[in-house]
Protein backbone atom coordinates (compact mmCIF):
# COMPACT_ATOMS: atom_id res chain seq x y z
CA UNK A 1 0.00 0.00 0.00
CA UNK A 2 2.75 2.41 0.83
CA UNK A 3 6.41 2.94 1.38
CA UNK A 4 6.78 3.68 5.03
CA UNK A 5 10.20 5.23 5.58
CA UNK A 6 11.90 7.59 7.99
CA UNK A 7 10.65 10.63 6.04
CA UNK A 8 7.07 9.44 6.44
CA UNK A 9 7.57 9.03 10.18
CA UNK A 10 8.96 12.57 10.40
CA UNK A 11 6.07 13.98 8.35
CA UNK A 12 3.42 12.10 10.33
CA UNK A 13 5.06 13.10 13.63
CA UNK A 14 4.88 16.71 12.50
CA UNK A 15 1.17 16.32 11.63
CA UNK A 16 0.57 14.80 15.07
CA UNK A 17 2.66 17.51 16.78
CA UNK A 18 5.08 14.96 18.15
CA UNK A 19 8.75 15.70 18.64
CA UNK A 20 10.84 12.62 17.91
CA UNK A 21 14.59 12.21 18.23
CA UNK A 22 16.50 10.31 15.55
CA UNK A 23 16.62 7.13 17.61
CA UNK A 24 12.82 7.21 17.88
CA UNK A 25 12.49 7.88 14.14
CA UNK A 26 14.62 4.82 13.40
CA UNK A 27 12.75 2.64 15.86
CA UNK A 28 9.26 3.72 14.78
CA UNK A 29 10.16 3.39 11.09
CA UNK A 30 11.02 -0.25 11.67
CA UNK A 31 8.20 -1.07 14.11
CA UNK A 32 5.34 0.81 12.47
CA UNK A 33 6.54 -0.46 9.09
CA UNK A 34 6.33 -4.01 10.41
CA UNK A 35 2.82 -3.43 11.76
CA UNK A 36 1.69 -1.93 8.43
CA UNK A 37 3.14 -4.93 6.63
CA UNK A 38 1.04 -7.16 8.88
CA UNK A 39 -2.05 -5.01 8.23
CA UNK A 40 -1.60 -5.60 4.49
CA UNK A 41 -3.40 -8.91 5.01
CA UNK A 42 -6.67 -6.94 4.95
CA UNK A 43 -6.12 -6.68 1.19
CA UNK A 44 -6.60 -10.42 0.83
CA UNK A 45 -10.30 -9.69 1.23
CA UNK A 46 -12.54 -8.19 -1.43
CA UNK A 47 -14.55 -5.58 0.45
CA UNK A 48 -15.74 -3.59 -2.56
CA UNK A 49 -19.39 -4.26 -1.65
CA UNK A 50 -19.02 -3.95 2.14
CA UNK A 51 -20.28 -0.90 3.95
CA UNK A 52 -17.70 0.32 6.53
CA UNK A 53 -18.66 -0.19 10.17
CA UNK A 54 -17.49 2.76 12.27
CA UNK A 55 -19.51 1.95 15.39
CA UNK A 56 -20.64 -1.50 16.54
CA UNK A 57 -24.33 -0.65 16.47
CA UNK A 58 -24.52 1.86 13.61
CA UNK A 59 -25.89 4.42 16.05
CA UNK A 60 -27.52 7.60 14.94
CA UNK A 61 -27.01 10.77 16.94
CA UNK A 62 -29.64 10.87 19.67
CA UNK A 63 -31.45 14.15 20.13
CA UNK A 64 -32.70 15.74 23.34
CA UNK A 65 -34.87 18.76 24.08
CA UNK A 66 -32.93 22.00 23.74
CA UNK A 67 -32.98 22.81 27.45
CA UNK A 68 -30.24 24.50 29.43
CA UNK A 69 -28.58 22.13 31.94
CA UNK A 70 -26.17 23.06 34.71
CA UNK A 71 -22.49 22.82 33.81
CA UNK A 72 -19.24 23.97 35.39
CA UNK A 73 -18.51 27.66 34.95
CA UNK A 74 -15.76 29.05 32.73
CA UNK A 75 -13.67 30.06 35.74
CA UNK A 76 -13.60 26.51 37.06
CA UNK A 77 -12.67 25.10 33.67
CA UNK A 78 -9.86 27.55 32.89
CA UNK A 79 -8.42 27.04 36.36
CA UNK A 80 -7.34 23.60 35.14
CA UNK A 81 -5.06 25.17 32.53
CA UNK A 82 -1.33 25.68 32.99
CA UNK A 83 -1.87 29.38 32.31
CA UNK A 84 -4.95 31.55 32.00
CA UNK A 85 -6.04 35.15 32.14
CA UNK A 86 -9.49 35.86 33.61
CA UNK A 87 -11.66 33.21 31.94
CA UNK A 88 -9.49 32.74 28.85
CA UNK A 89 -6.66 30.33 28.13
CA UNK A 90 -3.25 31.92 27.79
CA UNK A 91 -0.80 30.43 25.28
CA UNK A 92 2.59 31.41 23.84
CA UNK A 93 2.79 33.48 20.65
CA UNK A 94 1.07 31.82 17.72
CA UNK A 95 3.13 33.38 14.91
CA UNK A 96 6.75 32.46 14.41
CA UNK A 97 6.21 28.72 14.52
CA UNK A 98 5.12 26.59 11.64
CA UNK B 1 -16.70 -11.30 48.34
CA UNK B 2 -19.01 -8.25 48.17
CA UNK B 3 -22.04 -10.12 49.51
CA UNK B 4 -20.09 -11.63 52.40
CA UNK B 5 -18.63 -8.22 53.30
CA UNK B 6 -22.13 -6.74 53.03
CA UNK B 7 -23.41 -9.34 55.48
CA UNK B 8 -20.57 -8.56 57.88
CA UNK B 9 -21.45 -4.87 57.63
CA UNK B 10 -25.19 -5.28 58.12
CA UNK B 11 -24.75 -7.68 61.05
CA UNK B 12 -22.27 -5.21 62.65
CA UNK B 13 -19.42 -7.72 62.61
CA UNK B 14 -17.32 -5.03 60.99
CA UNK B 15 -17.80 -1.34 60.26
CA UNK B 16 -17.18 0.39 56.93
CA UNK B 17 -14.34 2.35 58.50
CA UNK B 18 -12.71 -0.84 59.79
CA UNK B 19 -13.09 -2.40 56.37
CA UNK B 20 -11.56 0.62 54.64
CA UNK B 21 -8.69 0.68 57.15
CA UNK B 22 -8.11 -3.04 56.60
CA UNK B 23 -7.68 -2.56 52.85
CA UNK B 24 -5.66 0.66 53.27
CA UNK B 25 -3.25 -1.23 55.55
CA UNK B 26 -2.89 -3.97 52.93
CA UNK B 27 -2.23 -1.34 50.25
CA UNK B 28 0.65 0.03 52.36
CA UNK B 29 2.28 -3.44 52.23
CA UNK B 30 1.66 -3.84 48.49
CA UNK B 31 4.53 -5.20 46.38
CA UNK B 32 2.65 -5.23 43.05
CA UNK B 33 2.59 -1.46 42.39
CA UNK B 34 -1.15 -1.68 41.79
CA UNK B 35 -2.05 1.83 42.94
CA UNK B 36 -1.01 5.15 41.45
CA UNK B 37 -2.94 7.24 43.98
CA UNK B 38 -4.29 6.11 47.34
CA UNK B 39 -7.09 8.35 48.62
CA UNK B 40 -6.94 7.45 52.28
CA UNK B 41 -8.75 10.51 53.64
CA UNK B 42 -11.52 10.38 51.04
CA UNK B 43 -11.94 6.62 51.54
CA UNK B 44 -12.32 7.02 55.29
CA UNK B 45 -14.73 9.90 54.87
CA UNK B 46 -16.88 7.82 52.52
CA UNK B 47 -16.66 4.88 54.94
CA UNK B 48 -17.82 7.06 57.82
CA UNK B 49 -20.79 8.21 55.73
CA UNK B 50 -21.53 4.57 54.88
CA UNK B 51 -21.51 3.66 58.57
CA UNK B 52 -24.07 6.40 59.25
CA UNK B 53 -26.19 5.04 56.43
CA UNK B 54 -25.89 1.47 57.69
CA UNK B 55 -26.81 2.56 61.21
CA UNK B 56 -29.87 4.39 59.88
CA UNK B 57 -30.97 1.30 57.98
CA UNK B 58 -32.12 3.30 54.96
CA UNK B 59 -30.91 3.32 51.34
CA UNK B 60 -28.49 0.48 52.01
CA UNK B 61 -27.17 -1.16 48.85
CA UNK B 62 -24.88 -4.16 48.43
CA UNK B 63 -22.06 -1.67 47.85
CA UNK B 64 -22.65 0.53 50.88
CA UNK B 65 -19.40 0.58 52.81
CA UNK B 66 -17.57 -1.72 50.36
CA UNK B 67 -14.00 -0.55 49.58
CA UNK B 68 -13.40 -0.41 45.84
CA UNK B 69 -10.57 0.66 43.50
CA UNK B 70 -10.83 2.47 40.18
CA UNK B 71 -8.65 2.27 37.09
CA UNK B 72 -6.91 5.61 36.80
CA UNK B 73 -8.70 6.64 33.61
CA UNK B 74 -12.03 7.10 35.34
CA UNK B 75 -12.50 10.75 36.20
CA UNK B 76 -12.78 11.43 39.91
CA UNK B 77 -13.71 14.94 40.99
CA UNK B 78 -10.80 16.64 42.71
CA UNK B 79 -8.73 13.43 42.73
CA UNK B 80 -5.80 12.89 40.37
CA UNK B 81 -6.70 10.99 37.20
CA UNK B 82 -3.41 10.35 35.45
CA UNK B 83 -4.14 7.65 32.86
CA UNK B 84 -0.66 6.46 33.94
CA UNK B 85 0.76 9.29 31.84
CA UNK B 86 3.11 12.14 32.64
CA UNK B 87 0.93 14.38 30.49
CA UNK B 88 -1.92 14.05 33.01
CA UNK B 89 0.37 13.56 36.02
CA UNK B 90 -1.30 16.26 38.12
CA UNK B 91 -4.70 16.39 36.44
CA UNK B 92 -7.64 16.67 38.83
CA UNK B 93 -10.94 16.41 36.93
CA UNK B 94 -13.73 18.85 37.77
CA UNK B 95 -16.34 16.07 37.66
CA UNK B 96 -16.93 12.36 38.36
CA UNK B 97 -17.38 9.78 35.62
CA UNK B 98 -20.97 8.51 35.61
CA UNK B 99 -19.83 5.05 36.75
CA UNK B 100 -17.91 6.63 39.64
CA UNK B 101 -20.83 8.87 40.59
CA UNK B 102 -23.11 5.82 40.68
CA UNK B 103 -20.71 3.90 42.94
CA UNK B 104 -20.58 6.90 45.26
CA UNK B 105 -24.38 7.14 45.31
CA UNK B 106 -24.51 3.44 46.22
CA UNK B 107 -22.30 4.23 49.20
CA UNK B 108 -19.03 2.53 48.19
CA UNK B 109 -15.74 3.70 49.75
CA UNK B 110 -13.23 4.50 47.02
CA UNK B 111 -9.70 3.55 48.04
CA UNK B 112 -7.80 5.08 45.15
CA UNK B 113 -6.75 4.99 41.53
CA UNK B 114 -5.22 1.91 39.98
CA UNK B 115 -2.20 1.52 37.75
CA UNK B 116 -2.64 0.73 34.08
CA UNK B 117 -0.90 0.94 30.72
CA UNK B 118 -0.63 4.59 29.69
CA UNK B 119 -3.95 5.65 28.15
CA UNK B 120 -4.94 1.94 28.29
CA UNK B 121 -2.50 1.13 25.51
CA UNK B 122 -0.91 -2.20 26.24
CA UNK B 123 -1.49 -5.78 27.21
CA UNK B 124 1.06 -6.20 29.98
CA UNK B 125 0.86 -3.10 32.19
CA UNK B 126 4.50 -2.36 31.42
CA UNK B 127 3.65 0.94 29.68
CA UNK B 128 2.91 2.97 32.79
CA UNK B 129 4.71 6.20 33.65
CA UNK B 130 4.42 5.00 37.25
CA UNK B 131 6.22 1.71 36.69
CA UNK B 132 4.95 -1.73 35.79
CA UNK B 133 2.46 -3.73 37.84
CA UNK B 134 3.53 -7.18 38.98
CA UNK B 135 1.32 -10.23 38.93
CA UNK B 136 0.36 -11.06 42.54
CA UNK B 137 0.47 -14.78 41.70
CA UNK B 138 4.15 -14.53 40.70
CA UNK B 139 5.96 -11.20 40.79
CA UNK B 140 8.23 -12.12 37.86
CA UNK B 141 5.21 -12.15 35.57
CA UNK B 142 3.04 -9.41 34.11
CA UNK B 143 -0.56 -9.09 35.34
CA UNK B 144 -1.79 -8.41 31.80
CA UNK B 145 -3.09 -5.06 30.66
CA UNK B 146 -4.21 -2.57 30.33
CA UNK B 147 -6.28 -2.86 33.55
CA UNK B 148 -3.35 -4.61 35.29
CA UNK B 149 -3.67 -2.64 38.52
CA UNK B 150 -7.42 -3.33 38.69
CA UNK B 151 -6.83 -7.08 38.33
CA UNK B 152 -3.80 -7.27 40.62
CA UNK B 153 -5.59 -5.29 43.34
CA UNK B 154 -8.48 -7.77 43.34
CA UNK B 155 -6.15 -10.77 43.47
CA UNK B 156 -3.82 -9.31 46.10
CA UNK B 157 -6.70 -8.15 48.30
CA UNK B 158 -6.02 -4.43 47.86
CA UNK B 159 -9.70 -3.70 47.12
CA UNK B 160 -12.84 -5.79 47.47
CA UNK B 161 -13.48 -5.29 43.74
CA UNK B 162 -12.49 -2.80 41.05
CA UNK B 163 -13.44 -1.18 37.78
CA UNK B 164 -11.29 -1.50 34.66
CA UNK B 165 -11.87 -0.69 31.03
CA UNK B 166 -11.70 -2.90 27.97
CA UNK B 167 -10.90 -1.62 24.47
CA UNK B 168 -9.37 -4.79 23.01
CA UNK B 169 -9.30 -7.13 26.00
CA UNK B 170 -8.01 -4.87 28.77
CA UNK B 171 -10.38 -6.24 31.40
CA UNK B 172 -10.50 -9.87 30.27
CA UNK B 173 -6.77 -10.40 29.68
CA UNK B 174 -5.58 -9.21 33.11
CA UNK B 175 -8.45 -11.12 34.72
CA UNK B 176 -7.19 -14.29 33.01
CA UNK B 177 -3.54 -13.66 33.94
CA UNK B 178 -4.29 -13.01 37.61
CA UNK B 179 -7.05 -15.55 38.27
CA UNK B 180 -9.86 -13.04 38.71
CA UNK B 181 -13.18 -12.48 36.94
CA UNK B 182 -13.51 -9.63 34.45
CA UNK B 183 -16.53 -8.61 32.42
CA UNK B 184 -16.50 -6.45 29.31
CA UNK B 185 -20.11 -5.33 28.93
CA UNK B 186 -21.93 -4.79 25.65
CA UNK B 187 -20.89 -1.53 23.97
CA UNK B 188 -23.29 1.09 25.32
CA UNK B 189 -24.19 -0.81 28.53
CA UNK B 190 -22.05 1.36 30.78
CA UNK B 191 -21.78 5.08 30.20
CA UNK B 192 -18.38 6.24 28.94
CA UNK B 193 -18.94 9.73 30.36
CA UNK B 194 -15.81 10.53 32.32
CA UNK B 195 -13.89 7.54 30.98
CA UNK B 196 -10.80 9.10 29.37
CA UNK B 197 -11.15 8.14 25.72
CA UNK B 198 -8.75 5.80 23.95
CA UNK B 199 -10.84 4.38 21.08
CA UNK B 200 -14.39 5.62 21.44
CA UNK B 201 -16.11 2.97 19.31
CA UNK B 202 -14.49 0.18 21.34
CA UNK B 203 -14.04 1.39 24.94
CA UNK B 204 -16.24 -0.03 27.71
CA UNK B 205 -15.90 0.18 31.48
CA UNK B 206 -16.00 -3.27 33.05
CA UNK B 207 -16.22 -4.72 36.57
CA UNK B 208 -13.48 -6.95 38.00
CA UNK B 209 -13.79 -9.12 41.06
CA UNK B 210 -12.95 -12.40 42.73
CA UNK B 211 -16.25 -13.87 41.55
CA UNK B 212 -18.91 -13.62 38.88
CA UNK B 213 -21.36 -12.38 41.49
CA UNK B 214 -19.10 -9.46 42.41
CA UNK B 215 -19.04 -8.44 38.77
CA UNK B 216 -22.84 -8.75 38.62
CA UNK B 217 -23.24 -6.53 41.69
CA UNK B 218 -20.95 -3.85 40.29
CA UNK B 219 -22.61 -4.00 36.87
CA UNK B 220 -26.06 -3.47 38.44
CA UNK B 221 -24.81 -0.18 39.83
CA UNK B 222 -22.81 1.19 36.90
CA UNK B 223 -24.95 0.06 33.92
CA UNK B 224 -28.05 1.80 32.61
CA UNK B 225 -28.76 4.72 30.34
CA UNK B 226 -26.92 8.00 30.76
CA UNK B 227 -27.83 11.09 28.80
CA UNK B 228 -24.22 12.30 29.07
CA UNK B 229 -23.00 9.56 26.68
CA UNK B 230 -24.59 9.69 23.24
CA UNK B 231 -23.72 6.01 22.66
CA UNK B 232 -25.30 4.88 25.93
CA UNK B 233 -27.95 2.19 25.29
CA UNK B 234 -31.52 3.21 26.10
CA UNK B 235 -31.89 0.52 28.75
CA UNK B 236 -32.56 0.89 32.45
CA UNK B 237 -30.29 -0.49 35.18
CA UNK B 238 -30.98 -4.13 36.03
CA UNK B 239 -30.54 -6.55 38.91
CA UNK B 240 -27.76 -8.68 37.42
CA UNK B 241 -27.28 -11.03 40.43
CA UNK B 242 -30.95 -11.97 40.06
CA UNK B 243 -30.84 -12.13 36.25
CA UNK B 244 -27.73 -14.34 36.31
CA UNK B 245 -29.47 -16.70 38.72
CA UNK B 246 -32.42 -17.02 36.33
CA UNK B 247 -30.09 -17.43 33.34
CA UNK B 248 -28.27 -20.20 35.22
CA UNK B 249 -31.36 -22.40 35.18
CA UNK B 250 -31.48 -22.64 31.37
CA UNK B 251 -29.70 -24.91 28.91
CA UNK B 252 -27.70 -23.30 26.13
CA UNK B 253 -26.23 -24.06 22.76
CA UNK B 254 -22.60 -23.05 23.11
CA UNK B 255 -20.32 -22.55 20.11
CA UNK B 256 -16.66 -23.47 19.89
CA UNK B 257 -15.16 -21.38 17.06
CA UNK B 258 -12.59 -23.46 15.23
CA UNK B 259 -10.49 -20.36 14.45
CA UNK B 260 -9.82 -19.90 18.18
CA UNK B 261 -8.27 -23.34 18.59
CA UNK B 262 -5.20 -22.97 16.42
CA UNK B 263 -1.49 -23.65 16.67
CA UNK B 264 0.18 -21.55 19.33
CA UNK B 265 -2.52 -22.22 21.89
CA UNK B 266 -0.78 -23.37 25.07
CA UNK B 267 -1.68 -27.02 25.76
CA UNK B 268 -2.80 -26.31 29.29
CA UNK B 269 -5.11 -23.52 28.06
CA UNK B 270 -6.67 -25.95 25.57
CA UNK B 271 -6.97 -28.57 28.33
CA UNK B 272 -8.79 -26.14 30.60
CA UNK B 273 -11.28 -25.33 27.86
CA UNK B 274 -11.82 -29.05 27.35
CA UNK B 275 -12.56 -29.45 31.05
CA UNK B 276 -15.15 -26.68 30.79
CA UNK B 277 -16.62 -28.31 27.68
CA UNK B 278 -17.00 -31.67 29.44
CA UNK B 279 -18.59 -30.06 32.50
CA UNK B 280 -21.04 -28.12 30.32
CA UNK B 281 -22.01 -31.27 28.40
CA UNK B 282 -22.52 -33.17 31.62
CA UNK B 283 -24.84 -30.42 32.81
CA UNK B 284 -26.97 -30.75 29.70
CA UNK B 285 -25.71 -27.89 27.55
CA UNK B 286 -25.09 -28.52 23.86
CA UNK B 287 -21.65 -27.78 22.42
CA UNK B 288 -21.53 -26.91 18.73
CA UNK B 289 -18.53 -26.45 16.43
CA UNK B 290 -18.84 -23.12 14.68
CA UNK B 291 -16.75 -20.91 12.42
CA UNK B 292 -15.91 -17.21 12.72
CA UNK B 293 -13.99 -17.07 9.45
CA UNK B 294 -12.64 -13.51 9.69
CA UNK B 295 -11.05 -13.95 13.13
CA UNK B 296 -7.52 -13.89 11.70
CA UNK B 297 -8.08 -10.33 10.47
CA UNK B 298 -9.21 -8.97 13.83
CA UNK B 299 -5.79 -7.86 15.09
CA UNK B 300 -5.09 -6.04 11.81
CA UNK B 301 -8.49 -4.32 11.93
CA UNK B 302 -8.05 -3.39 15.56
CA UNK B 303 -4.59 -1.90 15.14
CA UNK B 304 -5.92 0.39 12.44
CA UNK B 305 -9.27 1.33 13.99
CA UNK B 306 -8.10 1.70 17.61
CA UNK B 307 -4.99 3.71 16.76
CA UNK B 308 -6.89 5.95 14.34
CA UNK B 309 -9.44 6.79 17.00
CA UNK B 310 -6.66 7.18 19.56
CA UNK B 311 -4.64 9.58 17.42
CA UNK B 312 -7.75 11.74 17.13
CA UNK B 313 -8.75 11.45 20.81
CA UNK B 314 -5.24 12.20 22.06
CA UNK B 315 -4.97 15.36 19.95
CA UNK B 316 -6.63 17.12 22.90
CA UNK B 317 -3.45 16.86 24.98
CA UNK B 318 -1.89 20.05 23.76
CA UNK B 319 -0.94 21.78 27.01
CA UNK B 320 -3.61 24.46 26.57
CA UNK B 321 -6.72 23.55 28.56
CA UNK B 322 -5.62 20.96 31.12
CA UNK B 323 -2.79 18.57 31.84
CA UNK B 324 0.90 19.33 31.76
CA UNK B 325 2.47 22.08 29.65
CA UNK B 326 6.10 22.23 28.54
CA UNK B 327 7.76 24.99 26.51
CA UNK B 328 5.39 27.74 27.53
CA UNK B 329 7.94 30.45 26.72
CA UNK B 330 8.41 29.58 23.03
CA UNK B 331 5.81 29.49 20.25
CA UNK B 332 2.47 27.71 20.31
CA UNK B 333 3.69 25.05 17.84
CA UNK B 334 6.79 24.36 19.95
CA UNK B 335 4.70 24.19 23.09
CA UNK B 336 2.46 21.55 21.50
CA UNK B 337 5.44 19.43 20.56
CA UNK B 338 7.30 19.77 23.83
CA UNK B 339 4.18 19.05 25.84
CA UNK B 340 3.37 15.98 23.78
CA UNK B 341 6.89 14.64 24.26
CA UNK B 342 5.57 13.64 27.69
CA UNK B 343 3.72 10.74 26.04
CA UNK B 344 5.40 7.36 26.53
CA UNK B 345 6.79 5.28 23.69
CA UNK B 346 3.77 3.04 23.11
CA UNK B 347 1.42 6.03 22.98
CA UNK B 348 3.67 7.83 20.49
CA UNK B 349 3.92 4.70 18.35
CA UNK B 350 0.14 4.39 18.19
CA UNK B 351 -0.35 8.09 17.46
CA UNK B 352 2.13 7.79 14.57
CA UNK B 353 0.34 4.71 13.23
CA UNK B 354 -3.12 6.25 13.65
CA UNK B 355 -2.19 9.62 12.16
CA UNK B 356 -0.69 7.81 9.18
CA UNK B 357 -3.81 5.63 8.72
CA UNK B 358 -6.00 8.73 8.67
CA UNK B 359 -3.70 10.92 6.56
CA UNK B 360 -4.52 12.15 3.07
CA UNK B 361 -4.04 9.41 0.51
CA UNK B 362 -4.08 6.57 3.02
CA UNK B 363 -7.52 6.90 4.66
CA UNK B 364 -9.29 4.58 2.22
CA UNK B 365 -6.47 2.06 2.15
CA UNK B 366 -6.25 1.72 5.90
CA UNK B 367 -9.08 3.20 7.98
CA UNK B 368 -11.94 2.60 5.58
CA UNK B 369 -10.64 -0.84 4.64
CA UNK B 370 -10.34 -1.82 8.31
CA UNK B 371 -13.89 -0.60 8.98
CA UNK B 372 -15.15 -2.73 6.08
CA UNK B 373 -13.46 -5.83 7.48
CA UNK B 374 -14.82 -4.87 10.90
CA UNK B 375 -18.31 -5.33 9.45
CA UNK B 376 -17.34 -8.78 8.15
CA UNK B 377 -16.18 -9.72 11.66
CA UNK B 378 -19.47 -8.50 13.10
CA UNK B 379 -21.37 -10.44 10.41
CA UNK B 380 -19.50 -13.61 11.44
CA UNK B 381 -20.96 -13.30 14.92
CA UNK B 382 -24.44 -12.61 13.56
CA UNK B 383 -24.18 -15.81 11.54
CA UNK B 384 -23.00 -17.67 14.62
CA UNK B 385 -26.01 -16.48 16.63
CA UNK B 386 -28.22 -18.38 14.15
CA UNK B 387 -26.65 -21.56 15.51
CA UNK B 388 -25.71 -20.89 19.12
CA UNK B 389 -26.60 -18.77 22.16
CA UNK B 390 -23.08 -18.26 23.49
CA UNK B 391 -19.48 -18.78 22.46
CA UNK B 392 -16.74 -20.40 24.55
CA UNK B 393 -13.14 -19.50 23.74
CA UNK B 394 -9.72 -18.94 25.25
CA UNK B 395 -8.97 -15.44 26.55
CA UNK B 396 -5.37 -15.53 25.43
CA UNK B 397 -3.19 -18.07 23.61
CA UNK B 398 -0.99 -18.45 26.70
CA UNK B 399 -0.88 -17.74 30.41
CA UNK B 400 1.01 -14.67 31.71
CA UNK B 401 4.52 -13.99 30.41
CA UNK B 402 7.53 -12.57 32.21
CA UNK B 403 8.11 -8.85 32.60
CA UNK B 404 10.21 -7.56 29.72
CA UNK B 405 9.65 -10.67 27.61
CA UNK B 406 7.63 -9.00 24.84
CA UNK B 407 8.43 -5.30 25.17
CA UNK B 408 10.92 -5.25 22.28
CA UNK B 409 8.41 -6.55 19.74
CA UNK B 410 5.14 -4.59 19.69
CA UNK B 411 3.58 -6.75 16.97
CA UNK B 412 4.04 -9.93 19.05
CA UNK B 413 2.46 -8.12 21.99
CA UNK B 414 -0.49 -7.08 19.78
CA UNK B 415 -1.05 -10.63 18.48
CA UNK B 416 -1.68 -11.71 22.04
CA UNK B 417 -5.04 -9.91 21.86
CA UNK B 418 -6.44 -12.04 19.02
CA UNK B 419 -9.16 -13.77 21.10
CA UNK B 420 -10.39 -10.70 22.94
CA UNK B 421 -10.42 -8.10 20.15
CA UNK B 422 -13.32 -9.53 18.08
CA UNK B 423 -15.88 -8.90 20.86
CA UNK B 424 -14.84 -5.22 21.00
CA UNK B 425 -15.00 -4.82 17.24
CA UNK B 426 -18.53 -6.28 17.22
CA UNK B 427 -19.61 -4.48 20.44
CA UNK B 428 -20.38 -7.78 22.18
CA UNK B 429 -20.10 -8.64 25.87
CA UNK B 430 -17.38 -11.05 27.01
CA UNK B 431 -16.36 -12.46 30.37
CA UNK B 432 -13.12 -14.00 31.53
CA UNK B 433 -13.29 -16.52 34.37
CA UNK B 434 -10.50 -18.61 35.94
CA UNK B 435 -10.59 -22.26 34.86
CA UNK B 436 -7.36 -23.68 36.28
CA UNK B 437 -3.63 -23.20 36.63
CA UNK B 438 -0.76 -24.22 34.37
CA UNK B 439 2.34 -26.22 35.37
CA UNK B 440 4.06 -23.02 36.53
CA UNK B 441 1.09 -22.25 38.78
CA UNK B 442 -0.10 -19.38 36.59
CA UNK B 443 -3.86 -18.84 36.23
CA UNK B 444 -5.72 -19.84 33.07
CA UNK B 445 -8.83 -17.92 32.03
CA UNK B 446 -11.62 -18.98 29.71
CA UNK B 447 -13.92 -16.61 27.91
CA UNK B 448 -17.61 -16.60 27.11
CA UNK B 449 -18.86 -14.19 24.44
CA UNK B 450 -22.55 -13.41 24.09
CA UNK B 451 -25.12 -11.59 21.98
CA UNK B 452 -25.64 -7.91 22.71
CA UNK B 453 -26.88 -7.48 26.30
CA UNK B 454 -26.39 -11.17 27.18
CA UNK B 455 -24.52 -10.20 30.36
CA UNK B 456 -26.83 -12.35 32.56
CA UNK B 457 -26.02 -15.45 30.50
CA UNK B 458 -22.27 -14.71 30.56
CA UNK B 459 -22.32 -14.20 34.32
CA UNK B 460 -24.27 -17.46 34.70
CA UNK B 461 -21.67 -19.31 32.65
CA UNK B 462 -18.86 -17.83 34.74
CA UNK B 463 -20.70 -18.97 37.86
CA UNK B 464 -21.00 -22.42 36.29
CA UNK B 465 -17.22 -22.60 35.81
CA UNK B 466 -16.68 -21.45 39.40
CA UNK B 467 -19.08 -24.10 40.71
CA UNK B 468 -18.13 -27.04 38.49
CA UNK B 469 -14.60 -26.57 37.14
CA UNK B 470 -12.33 -24.34 39.18
CA UNK B 471 -12.51 -21.80 41.94
CA UNK B 472 -9.49 -19.62 42.67
CA UNK B 473 -8.52 -19.26 46.30
CA UNK B 474 -9.38 -15.86 47.70
CA UNK B 475 -7.58 -14.33 50.63
CA UNK B 476 -8.27 -10.72 51.45
CA UNK B 477 -7.44 -11.40 55.09
CA UNK B 478 -10.98 -10.77 56.26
Amino acid sequence: MSKFGADTVRKVADLARLQLDEAEVTKFTQQVGQILEYVEKLNWLDTSKVEPLMNPFDVTTPLRPDEVCPSPGAEEMVSLAADHLFDSYKVPQVMGGH
Amino acid sequence: MIRSLHEKLTTKKVSSVELAKHYLARIKQDKTNSYITVTEDAALEMARAADVRLAGGKDITLLTGIPLGLKDLLCTKGIKTTCASKILGDYKPPYDATAVARLKTAGASLLGKLNMDEFAMGGSNENSAFGPVRNPVNHDYVPGGSSGGSAAAVKAGLAAATLGSDTGGSVRLPAAYTGTVGLKPTYGSVSRYGLVAFASSLDQIGPMGVSSEDCAILLSTIAGHDACDSTSAARPAANYPELMKQAGTKKYRIGLPKEYFIGGLQKEVAASIEQVVQALKKAGHTLVDISLPHTEYSVAVYYVVAVSEASSNLARYDGVRYGARLGGQSTLADMYKQTRSLFGEEVKRRIILGTFALSAGYYDAYYKKACQVRRLIKNDFEQAWQQVDLILAPVSPTTAFKLGEKTADPLQMYLNDIFTIPANLAGLPGISVPAGRDAKGLPIGVQFIGKPFAEPELLAMARFVEDHVHREKVDHGI
